[in-house]
């Protein structure tokens, strides 16, 4: 269902449609023993009343027909509209380097990012060759270490990012204890009982007018360690 | 490898120091005593969700994609629940490796611990890798994925048979354990020593990782169903080719009943290349086997030969002629095998061409094998399609037929080849239709209404003669293929057809616009582009097809509600018959709809 509305015309229409197919076929004496109209979408949209199993499934000599849903995207929790769904996926990469940029200096490609003043600048594993967006970098996306969020500093590279961790002064700040070999989030949960993260999927796509799923389709299977955890 | 791996690392750590900007003596501040006391890395707020709290995760990866199981548990409970409030069963979506999740992993999990008896991939190959998955990993095998450290490098079990999906411990942690050696080397290369001397990254050493608890992804609890479904959602690509992919690996496929249709003539006009495929298949099987059984015979004295000869054992080291006598011993045995057990290839004793390059080998009608050099690729292939040898065949054909018949037996085989011939024939008449209804569009109907009837004449004298009059079940369950009709996006082509694109004589068929169900009749009316066709929608193909009864193997008589698919059996002539119906009428409203469906149409089929 391309668009999961209950005020859509666009799919009430389709639904009308594929019903008086459907209507035609079984009056010419065909058994359709299945059908199957729902994403996840459809499915969790609660307005949306398409799916009848009494007009839709019922049909003669057959009893405890089953229709059935197609669902992908909210299985692995990326439908944002239905907070019952869970985040499934945690993109992490690690610190490796940090440093102390002054001001007037840049970092990465391009220059792209001037030290407004003395800052602290970490170097991440992670680039866009491992499916980080590029298009988040230079302050677009974020980064959660320790807890703490830090934007992205100049353009992403193909195989690292660089992180503004605070002015250099600032010691007692979160961002002056982060240290290499430190964890870095992405984005999702990042522990146990975080159900969503401090940086969330859907909030990365909606910034890059994109899906949750162009998202994670788009990690490399090469690079990116998969890990499966409870 | 693993020096290759660290001086990778090594010039990654060099190059970040020479992005940012940053004179030897900041880098010396910035990395102060305390920092380097600051590791091991993981402090509290950043102990990443283990399933064990006392355990701290480390990373030591470039970057790791978590995937919570828990959570994907608890999607699929909303989901299924949902489903279960409208009588729908779920069927899971996993195609692009599980939207990225990894797709063997997520499907085992929801197989195992959610009872998920269905999933959805896009593609062909999607679908074959999953089955294997699904057929390697059975119940009751243990799969678990560690999080990899080097510590449990031994207990690690890769849950996926694909060994790239968790990557091997052993190489993550010499990744991350240069050897002081390369380090030199590279500072050594016009690098400054001291500025990399003073990182932070190069001084500390990293600490060893903290184990992680294994986590299991699946087949513990037993709630797999038995019978697990794929279905191949995408639009399939090369379809009479991937026909036994999708009967090898029981995958089900969705595609528009005319591609369907058209995909079966084709496979079936195809018969012949495909069984000569099937031979060389069985051809080179056998020859690796008696290649293998020649070897060990002759090992000593084959090596002892090497020795003398300084080359390697290949086939033309091995008797020819012994071989070739041999192979067609197993030939002629496994064909007489085939006649009495239903499932022979009585192809074996014919003699098809192959226009395949690779040829180890070259059998004449006599089995006299004249060795060629190049053992390596095993493939094989015959020569020759002399007449006589085709008449021999026809007669073997008849001869297996018959002991079929005798027996009671269904011959898959032989309803095969039923179905060549008539296929060929079929093909003769469809090519004389098409060739008449392009002369003259008025007179389409009455054409095909011939054809119609001349191939109901036809089918009906054959068809029961042979399978349908004895009632049995036309072909083995592996020779089913499962059909999803898309009617989705296949209805313009299936059951409606263009305005503009019509005759005017078909036009005052058509259904009036005020007798159209509402909402179609407000589509219409919005863009006065799709109405519903004259006479040959969805309905009345399948009302011709059932008119002519021939319900046996075609793909509506086989319904039922247990069975829950469309089922065909295109190996059988009736499901042939049926077809050909499809096919024709499908034809023709491809042709009025599609603006350059002629061309394509006639290139593809008939050229």
């Amino acid at each position: 269902m391309a668009e999961a509305s209950s005020e859509s015309d666009f799919t009430n229409e389709q639904m009308a449609r594929f019903k008086s197919l459907l209507k035609r076929v079984r009056q010419a004496g065909i058994s359709v023993p299945t059908i199957s109209t729902d994403n996840s979408s459809a499915l969790l949209t609660t307005n949306l009343n398409h799916f009848n199993p009494a007009e839709l499934l019922v049909q003669k000599n057959v009893t405890n027909s089953l229709g059935y849903v197609r669902t992908g995207g909210g299985i692995f929790g990326q439908r944002p509209a239905f907070p019952l769904l869970k985040s499934v996926s945690t993109l992490s990469a690690s610190v490796r380097h940090v440093a102390i940029v002054p001001e007037g200096q840049s970092v990465g490609y391009d220059r792209a990012y001037i030290a407004p003043k003395n800052v602290r600048i970490g170097t991440l594993t992670i680039g866009f060759a491992d499916g980080y967006p590029r298009d988040l970098g230079n302050g677009r996306g974020f980064v959660s270490i320790r807890g703490a969020v830090f934007p992205i500093a100049g353009n992403v590279c193909m195989g690292m990012l660089m992180v503004d961790l605070g002015p250099a002064e600032d010691v007692d700040g979160i961002g002056a204890k982060v240290s290499v070999g430190d964890r870095a989030v992405l984005w999702g949960p990042e522990h146990d009982g975080d159900s969503e993260g401090t940086i969330r999927l859907q909030d990365l796509a909606q910034k890059l007018k994109t899906t949750q799923s162009a998202l994670t389709c788009s990690l490399n299977r090469a690079r990116v360690q998969r890990q499966y955890i409870e | 490898m693993n020096v290759h791996r660290s001086i990778q690392v090594r010039i990654l750590r060099v190059q970040s120091s020479f992005f940012i900007d940053m004179p030897p003596s900041t880098g010396r501040s910035a990395s102060s005593p305390s920092r380097r006391s600051a590791t091991p890395p993981i402090s509290n707020c950043t102990a990443g969700g283990s399933a064990n709290n006392n355990s701290q995760h480390y990373h030591p990866q470039r970057a790791v994609h978590q995937i919570r199981l828990s959570a994907l548990r608890h999607n699929y409970s909303i989901i299924s629940s949902a489903a279960s409030k409208q009588q729908c069963s779920v069927i899971t979506v996993v195609k692009a490796d599980g939207y990225g999740h990894g797709a063997i992993e997520t499907a085992l999990h929801l197989a195992d611990y959610c009872g998920a008896d269905s999933f959805a991939v896009a593609t062909v190959d999607e679908g074959v890798t999953l089955r294997k998955a699904l057929n390697q990993m059975n119940v009751g095998t243990s799969a678990t994925a560690v999080v990899p450290t080097p510590n449990q490098n031994q207990n690690a079990v890769v849950p996926n048979p694909n060994p790239t999906v968790v990557k091997k411990p052993g190489n993550i942690s010499t990744l991350f354990q240069p050897p002081a050696s390369v380090e030199v080397a590279i500072s050594g290369a016009g690098c400054d020593t001291s500025s990399i001397g003073s990182m932070p990254t190069s001084v500390v050493p990293l600490p060893l990782p903290v184990v992680g608890p294994p986590v299991k992804i699946g087949a513990t609890k037993k709630n797999r169903s038995p019978n697990i479904r794929i279905l191949v959602l995408g639009p399939p690509t090369h379809l009479p080719d991937d026909f036994a992919l999708y009967q090898q690996f029981n995958l089900e496929l969705m595609c528009s009943g005319p591609q369907m249709a058209r995909a079966l003539m084709e496979w079936v006009a195809n018969c012949d290349a495909r069984r000569i495929q099937e031979v060389e298949k069985a051809a080179s099987y056998q020859q690796s086997i008696l290649l293998e059984q020649a070897m060990e015979e002759e090992d000593d004295k084959q090596m002892a030969r090497n020795k003398r000869a300084g080359q390697a054992s290949t086939l033309s080291n091995v008797e020819g002629v012994e071989l070739g006598k041999e192979l067609r011993q197993i030939l002629l045995k496994k064909e007489s095998m085939g006649r009495t057990s239903g499932h022979g290839s009585d192809h074996m004793s014919s003699t098809p061409t192959s226009t395949r390059g690779s040829m180890a080998g070259t059998v004449d009608a006599n089995g006299q094998q004249q060795p060629v050099s190049q053992a390596t690729a095993p493939a094989m292939s015959f020569k020759g399609i002399e007449d006589a040898a085709k008449a021999s065949r026809v007669r073997e054909m008849a001869a297996a037929k018959v002991l079929a018949q005798t027996a009671g037996e269904e011959e898959v085989e032989d309803d095969d080849d039923t179905s060549l011939e008539d296929s060929d024939h079929n093909n003769v008449v469809n090519d004389q239709a098409v060739s008449i209804a392009h002369e003259n569009d008025a007179a389409d109907s009455a054409v095909v209404s011939a054809v119609s009837s001349a191939a109901v004449k036809d089918a009906s004298a054959k068809v029961s003669s042979s399978t349908m009059k004895k009632g049995v079940a036309p072909a083995t369950a592996r020779r089913k293929i499962k059909w999803h009709a898309l009617v989705d996006s296949g209805m313009g082509r299936l059951g409606f057809k263009s305005v503009e694109d019509e005759d005017g004589d078909e036009e005052e068929k058509g259904i009036p616009l005020d007798k159209l169900p509402a909402p179609l009749q407000a589509h219409t009316k919005k863009n006065a582009k799709w109405k519903i066709g004259p006479h040959r929608d969805t309905v009345s193909i399948i009302k011709a097809m059932t008119d002519a009864e021939i319900f046996g193997g075609a793909p509506i008589g086989k319904l039922s509600s247990k069975n829950a698919m469309d089922v065909i059996d295109f190996f059988t002539f009736d499901t042939l018959l049926s077809l050909f119906f499809l096919f024709l009428n499908a034809y023709r409203i491809f042709r009025n709809v599609h603006p350059y469906g002629r061309s394509i149409f006639r290139i593809r089929l008939y050229k």
